[in-house]
């Protein structure tokens, strides 16, 4: 019967839980001014890096943990964390692939990341980032050829310092949100991309995030920069071991594409969950956000949400040019006794600015999934278009689905649609395929495959196939 | 006038002078609670998320009085109905009033009178404790209380005939009106009751209302609440609702007036198959005006199900506000809930803020939900035109195309008549 299907996926094990034994450079737990004066010397930063990360701090100072979302978590005590935490390197870290130490390419290689330029996946360049560092980047060589800059963000700092000074902030500034400034105070690296003008970027780029160490959280940045007429699609990863404590992951993302330019940024997060009891875990603050700051320039967020004990993330665009286009696709599934609440928010600003927003929840064992989202018309985006769609699935009676639309039009131009729907696999749905033959379990994979498809079908290639084999790890035999 | 009082102390004085209306001592005990309640609450600000989008800082500066009593020569309603319960300011005019064609088993009466008449039916009713935290103005309006109606319909009776309670507000300013509704439908009681606040010659003056409606077992219950005050006037309203098994209610709500009108309607399912169709329309014309629904559907019982159709038409620099929310509890099977909100944007400066949402804790349940903020297809508009049809004509047209689903299924004419006088006059602005 189906409660034994769902039983069995509640049991299925996290198989990246692994932790890998590495000599590390630690700090000691806390947050201080010395800290972040240390991250930026470690770091070799300019000055305006510094007073900016500074600044930050004194801000988050003021400020007090957010309160709104439908989560639940004890207190964080933001001095017991581990702000910076890298492998040890044993010179100036490592110039090409070979140098790099063979215990961080062979965790790597089993996490299934070809780090290697020949790999399987010969297509992607990845950017590998290991706690608080970036390990390595695939592919410069090539990539530079065609202009592109993908590089770690601290590489960034160190050799693009007036790229990173003209942008850095301008999405999401330091006093964005409390979990935005403490990333702005204390992040650690990142990954960077500049699209020149006129360039569609050769191939897919990567980041690969792994939390490796205990009692540390992971802080890091990626900036996006798509110059006019320019195209870039990059896709990001993570996982991270099996603990009973809490890790704390607080990223920010910042995308900017300029006149007819277009982003696609698509995430397979994969975080540990926490085991059924919801011990352990990653808390996933983060905060996403890209401007489309030229006409006709698009961003696009894909995001596949299986991970983290609590996900807490709302990929935003910003439409301030005109004929500017954002979209969301996100499929988000909660089991045992994890928490979400994630969605995204549209601001139209310029004219003719379109939105499209596809939400799937999937809730199962004692999870609760939260969609919250926000599309904001203002006065001068004449003709603005939203169409929103949330859909949730229910799979036991111990879980939770919501939803959390605010819609707040101030231009009679605007045509904005939403709707909605929550319910369980449909006894009739399930009969149907019953009755051609298909096990239970097939048809609950076939009904749950066909509900996420529309988000899948806006994966790049090699991330589509990650993401289904994913689900369908998660919910086997799960619904019925 | 002299400096400006501050609420807190006019609210005081206030209080203070009621304390000498003749009233049962358990009363006035529960009265001075909730008033030191809603001293503590204080007024919503808007950094909460019920109140986001209401702002009512502005009745910290204002004073109100509290009414003195009038007496019109003849009232102003639209509604001709044989059975009425008419207050002047917040007084009841029994002259005015008319229950002649009442079933003679069925309660209809002032509050005051029915505290007097009635208090072991009356008591349980009052002293139950109201959702004031969220709703701080419901504290007030229960350390107020002192005149509304209390309505009661014995087991298996039919009322014939809607039940018209008006709330008349005329030639005074500056004043502040607290009613508080009791209407309890016992078992297979039917009734339908049309709640209407309308002005004449009153400006500026507040309304703090709240009603209740009991709906026992296999009860049907129509509640049509009609707000039409003066534009400058106030209008908070806090409406709960609670349903046993098999019971059936409607309500339809239309908002034209006020300058702020708050509408909260909370609808609570106890026992399972119960049933609830929510609909409700507003109409805004005047610069500033802001009207604001916030529904609550309780599903805590299974096998109940909920609709909601909210439509709205904005002009002027007009700000309307929609906040529909279902929950569903765990083990409120076969619950069915459908929300959707409609708007429909007249002019450049209105503003609408729509949030439906649903917080789902069953698997086995269907719950959808939908909202859309709009104007006039121009497609449309040029069919219309196209076909000889003048350009206001065609708006008109229209416009009560848009409201028309809202209107479907009134059966009582006179109710239907109201809402469409109401629309015309909206729409050959």
């Amino acid at each position: 019967m189906s409660n034994q299907y769902l039983k069995q996926i509640v049991n299925k094990n996290y198989q990246y839980g692994f932790i890998t034994e590495i000599e590390s450079d630690t700090f000691a737990p806390g947050l201080s001014e010395e800290v972040i004066r240390k991250i930026s010397k470690l770091k070799n930063e300019p000055e305006f890096m510094l007073q900016w990360r500074l600044r930050a701090y004194q801000h988050w100072l003021t400020l007090s943990p957010p309160e709104w979302a439908h989560v639940n978590f004890p207190e964080i005590d933001y001095q017991s964390i581990i702000y910076y935490s890298a492998p040890r390197v044993k010179k100036d870290g490592p110039k090409s692939l070979e140098e790099v130490d063979p215990q961080l390419l062979e965790t790597y290689k089993k996490l299934g990341i070809p780090l290697h330029e020949q790999g399987r996946l010969a297509g992607v360049a990845v950017d590998a980032v290991f706690d608080s560092v970036s390990v390595a980047t695939t592919f410069k060589g090539k990539l530079a050829e065609a202009g592109v800059i993908f590089c770690s963000f601290s590489e960034a700092v160190q050799e693009h310092p007036e790229l990173v000074e003209k942008y850095l902030g301008t999405v999401v500034p330091y006093r964005d949100n409390f979990f935005a400034t403490l990333n702005s105070a204390v992040f650690s690296d990142g990954s960077f991309v500049y699209i020149p003008k006129g360039v569609r970027c050769p191939m897919e780029l990567s980041t690969y995030f792994r939390i490796n160490a205990a009692n540390t959280g992971q802080f890091e940045r990626t900036l996006i920069i798509a110059d006019a007429d320019s195209h870039v699609s990059y896709l990001e990863g993570c996982t991270a071991p099996m603990r009973d404590e809490n890790q704390l992951h607080a990223a920010v993302v910042e995308l900017i594409a300029l006149d007819n330019a277009e982003i696609k940024y698509s995430t397979v997060q994969n975080w540990y969950p926490g085991d059924e009891e919801g011990r352990g875990g990653i808390y996933n603050f983060v905060t996403k956000r890209g401007a489309c700051r030229g006409t006709h320039s698009k961003i696009s967020w894909t995001q596949i949400e299986t991970g983290s004990a609590i996900t807490w993330k709302y990929p935003s665009v910003i439409l301030q040019g005109d004929h500017s286009v954002g979209e969301f696709y996100s499929v988000a599934l909660t089991n045992h006794r994890q928490q979400a609440d994630t969605g995204t928010k549209m601001i139209h600003m310029g004219k003719n600015t379109r939105s499209t927003i596809i939400s799937k929840g999937i809730s199962a064992g004692f999870g609760q999934n939260t969609y919250r989202g926000l599309v904001r018309v203002l006065p001068q985006a004449h003709n603005a278009r939203n169409y929103t769609q949330c859909e949730s699935l229910l799979l036991s009676n111990t879980c939770g689905a919501h939803t959390f639309p605010y819609i707040e039009v101030k231009n009679p131009t605007a045509q904005i649609e939403h709707e909605a729907y929550t319910s369980k696999i449909g006894a009739d749905q399930l009969f149907y395929c019953r009755q051609r033959g298909l096990s239970i379990e097939d048809a609950v994979s076939m009904i749950v495959n066909g509900f996420c498809k529309r988000v899948f079908n806006e994966l790049p290639m090699e991330f589509a196939v990650e993401a289904q084999k994913l689900l369908e790890v998660s919910l086997e035999g799960s619904v019925g | 006038m002299s400096a400006v009082l501050t609420m807190s102390t006019w609210l005081e004085s206030a209080f203070v002078s009621g304390r000498s209306i003749m009233q049962p001592s358990w009363l006035q005990a529960f009265r001075e609670q909730q008033f030191d309640k809603f001293l503590q609450r204080g007024l919503p600000t808007r950094k909460e998320e019920w109140w986001k989008y209401t702002n009512v800082a502005f009745l910290e500066k204002t004073s109100f009085r509290l009414p003195i009593i009038v007496k019109p020569k003849k009232i102003h309603s639209t509604l001709d109905s044989s059975i009425s319960l008419v207050f002047i300011n917040g007084q009841y005019s029994h002259e005015m009033s008319n229950t002649s064609l009442l079933p003679s088993d069925v309660i209809l009466s002032p509050l005051s009178l029915a505290i007097e008449q009635h208090e072991d039916l009356v008591k349980p009713y009052l002293l139950q404790e109201l959702d004031g935290k969220k709703h701080p103005f419901t504290y007030l309006n229960s350390a107020f209380i002192g005149e509304g109606v209390f309505l009661h319909v014995p087991e298996n009776c039919v009322v014939p005939s809607p039940i018209h309670l008006l709330f008349l507000n005329t030639e005074q300013n500056d004043f502040i009106t607290y009613p508080r509704n009791i209407i309890v439908a016992q078992e297979k009681a039917q009734v339908t009751i049309i709640e209407e606040h309308t002005a004449n010659q009153a400006f500026n003056y507040f309304t703090n209302v709240v009603t209740e409606l009991h709906a026992h077992s296999n009860a049907h219950l129509s509640y049509f609440k009609l707000q039409n005050e003066h534009h400058t006037a106030t209008h908070i309203a806090n409406v709960k609702v609670q349903q046993q098994q098999d019971s059936h209610v409607n309500t339809f709500f239309i908002d034209c007036g006020s300058r702020l009108a708050r509408e909260d309607l909370t609808i609570h399912f106890h026992e399972r198959h119960a049933e609830c169709h929510m609909k409700g329309l507003y109409l805004l014309e005047h610069d500033d005006q802001h009207v604001d629904n916030h529904i609550f559907v309780d599903h805590a019982a299974p096998h109940c199900s909920s609709t909601m159709l909210y439509k709205g038409i904005l002009d002027k620099k007009s700000q309307a506000v929609f906040n529909g929310k279902v929950y569903a509890h765990a083990g409120a099977k076969q619950t069915n809930a459908q929300q959707s909100n409609h708007n429909l944007l007249l002019s450049r400066t209105a503003e609408v803020n729509t949030k439906p949402e649903l917080e789902i804790y069953e698997e086995d349940v269907k719950c959808v939900h939908g909202a859309t903020v709009g104007q006039l297809n121009e497609d449309a508009l040029f069919y219309l035109r196209a076909r000889g049809v003048e350009k206001e004509e065609a708006l008109t047209i229209l416009t009560h195309a848009f409201i028309e689903e809202v209107m479907h299924n009134i059966a009582d004419p006179s109710i239907r008549n109201y809402i469409q006088q109401r629309v015309r006059a909206y729409a050959s602005l």
